[in-house]
């Protein structure tokens, strides 16, 4: 068992605390610019954080993405442009309560909606994850391949209208995932005689460049114009208080949907929050009524789901060393180069990293709150930076994040190769999430379906053998058939209704990564 | 740069195809009974039957979809700058940072960028440069990266803290 004073001490170490109070003001800062997303400020830290020690590290990461993902309500309260995919859900919301002079109401529900569900996950975080690491210490290969399936199962189903799309980009990331030695007997695949590709492609160069890169070319024309009269608001505090109470059950019932849908390999913050709007929308009370009182009831309870997912993707993450999401992706792999390797023995080794990451949890969606509304007021000011001057340095920023993690201009190169895929998968509707995983889990469904085939000698019952394998394996075959069924009956009626995207539009904000 | 989903299904059933043939070159080691082309086989076969389906759903909204879109930085010249100065400034950045440098590299693609972003070159300028110097002494003092000096190589132990 963990002392809490060890835990304690670890987190009144004055660095770390720094380090959360920079990751504060730049993650609120990227997730007040509309078309920069917390994925893209967890991979601009990269660079900064390869360098730290491991806690203080993924609390840079936990702190930053928490914050964007609130500070993403900003933009889209005041001008009706969500600054990153998961507030698109009740932007419009949010902006007719502005539009009506309740400006601090519509704010002010998403900030505390956002600390409260945030809060929620991770409460559910610290109480799940070691029963769940318990049980997967017992895990063998088929457990492993039926959870890495699982997992891309979800991301590829949830993606985007288009199963066959979906599955293209997951094969593309599975097929990128061989690139280098193969797991099993060492033999280079898909070098070409590179040098560069025998370790494989490095995650994060392909990642910012699939994100961040093709992110800024799809916005290159795009100038964000608009003013936010920040000064006539009232206070944010006293208004929003007494609104609390008669919500409760909206911000847990999005907390929870948050932690679940964030917990699912895959499923972001911005499906969580579309699925909590439309539950809060057609299931709720309070939520069906098309007044002031309705829309601040959808509006918390999405934005309760938004930041509890950013908890929630943790589960998969530290117990079986699976992702969530791209943001734990990241994660994954600053503790893999930091030495800590995620998965169900950390819990035994290292059980006092794990507790202290669980308690960064806490500290950051508290200190939400007072630097939330010190950036609501502050907007005025952000909105004065024209893009002409952030794009470029994000861009620097992007090519220092790839070379400094691989330490190659060949890593650099691969930003420029994926942020120009990215770019083209995206206007054709290719969803880019399932690639990315495809890429993080290929190794892990790759090995594990290996030792598997080669222990069995090629007998495939045997993923069906063990108790919890078997069941996991079953559940995801039928997760298969339901989401076949469900495609194939909403995609007959699609076809004909669907009008062709242009480019520019091709992207539905609700598929964009958050 | 929207296509019809046939050429989408097209691409990709050819790239699965070439994945699984590829694959089928990987010999497995004599005492496996799978071998390292196993797995990519499976992916590919996988890949260039989705490739099939896209092409074949594409061909229910032949008519309805046009051919190919104009992207939206097809526009205008000055559109098309902003777009491409981007995957172009990295490679700039590859080809170039070990001749001239961090500094000069980091400089240059900062203000090409700002400037065709549409702010005056001399401001654009002044920006790149503050901004690559800050960036240099952040990363090769206090982070550590080591990035190359190009020119300066001989006094930049005068520069690094």
């Amino acid at each position: 068992m963990v002392s809490p004073l060890a835990i304690l001490g670890q987190l009144a170490d004055p660095y770390l605390l720094l380090v959360i109070f920079a990751s504060a003001f730049y993650g609120l800062f990227i997730g007040a610019v509309p078309g920069l997303t917390a994925l893209m400020a967890s991979a601009l830290l990269v660079p900064f954080i390869i360098f730290m020690e491991p806690l203080p590290a993924i609390a840079s990461i936990i702190t930053a993405s928490a914050m964007a993902i609130f500070a993403g309500d900003i933009p889209g309260a005041l001008l009706r442009m969500p600054g990153t995919p998961a507030s698109a859900a009740y932007t419009d919301d949010a902006h007719a309560l502005t539009r009506k002079g309740k400006t601090v109401v519509a704010l002010g529900a998403g900030l505390f909606a956002s600390a409260a569900g945030g809060l929620f996950s991770a409460v559910i975080l610290t109480l799940a994850a070691p029963s769940l690491a318990r049980i997967a210490l017992s895990f063998s290969s088929v457990e492993y391949f039926w959870l890495g399936v699982l997992g891309l199962s979800c991301a590829t189903f949830v993606a985007g209208p288009s199963l066959p799309k979906g599955l293209a980009s997951l094969f593309l990331g599975l097929t990128l995932a061989t690139i280098g030695m193969d797991p099993t007997s060492g033999i280079p695949r898909f070098t070409f005689g590179s040098s560069n590709l025998m370790g494989g492609l490095g995650l994060i160069p392909v990642l910012i460049g699939l994100f961040a890169i093709s992110e800024l070319m799809r916005n290159a024309n795009s100038e964000f114009h608009g003013h936010a009269d920040t000064h006539r608001m009232g206070p944010i505090f006293s208004t929003i208080g007494a609104r609390l109470v008669p919500h409760k059950v909206g911000i847990l019932r999005g907390g929870l949907i948050g932690t679940v849908v964030g917990a699912l390999p895959g499923a972001g913050s911005d499906i969580a929050a579309w699925i909590s709007y439309a539950i809060a929308r057609r299931g709720s009370r309070i939520g069906r009524k098309d007044d002031d009182d309705g829309a601040v009831e959808r509006i918390m309870s999405a934005s309760a789901a938004n930041n509890a997912s950013l908890g929630g993707a943790y589960i998969p993450a530290t117990v079986f060393g699976i992702p969530g999401d791209a943001i734990t992706a990241i994660v994954i792999s600053v503790m893999f180069i930091k030495g800590i390797n995620p998965g169900p023995t950390l819990f035994l080794n290292n059980p006092d990293v794990i507790y202290t990451i669980f308690a960064i949890f806490f500290i950051a969606n508290l200190l939400m709150v007072p630097l939330g509304i010190l950036c609501i007021r502050a907007f005025g000011l952000i909105l004065k930076l024209p893009t002409s001057y952030v794009s470029p340095v994000i861009l620097m920023f992007c090519i220092l994040g790839a070379f400094s993690v691989e330490n190659t201009l060949f890593a650099v190169g691969l930003v420029a190769l994926f942020g120009v895929l990215g770019y083209l998968m995206e206007i054709n509707q290719i969803p880019l999430a399932p690639a990315i995983l495809g890429l993080i889990l290929g190794p892990l469904i790759e090995q594990t379906f290996m030792t598997t085939m080669l222990k069995s000698q090629g007998d495939l019952l045997i993923f069906f053998d063990r108790p919890i394998g078997g069941t996991i394996g079953a559940f995801t075959i039928l997760v298969w058939l339901a989401a076949i069924g469900i495609k194939s009956f909403s995609g007959n009626r699609q076809v004909e209704l669907t009008p062709p995207p242009t480019d520019a539009a091709a992207v539905p904000e609700n598929r964009r990564a958050s | 740069m929207k296509v019809h989903d046939i050429i989408v299904g097209i691409v990709i059933l050819a790239l699965g195809l070439c994945v699984a043939t590829y694959s089928t070159t990987l010999v497995a080691p004599r005492n496996l009974n799978y071998g390292p082309g196993f797995f990519p086989l499976l992916v590919g076969c996988g890949l260039a039957l989705v490739g099939l389906v896209i092409s074949l759903q594409g061909l229910r909204n032949l008519r309805v979809e046009p051919v190919f879109v104009l992207p939206e930085w097809a526009r205008s010249a000055q559109m098309a700058l902003r777009f491409w100065i981007l995957p172009g400034s990295i490679l700039f950045y590859v080809f170039a940072v070990e001749a001239l440098g961090f500094l000069a590299t980091a400089t240059l693609i900062l203000t090409a960028a700002m400037a065709a972003g549409g702010i005056h070159l001399f401001k654009a300028f002044v920006a790149g440069l503050l901004v690559a110097v800050a960036t240099n002494v952040a990363f090769a003092s206090l982070l550590h990266v080591p990035l190359p000096w190009g020119p300066l190589t001989s006094i930049s132990g005068w520069l690094i803290w």
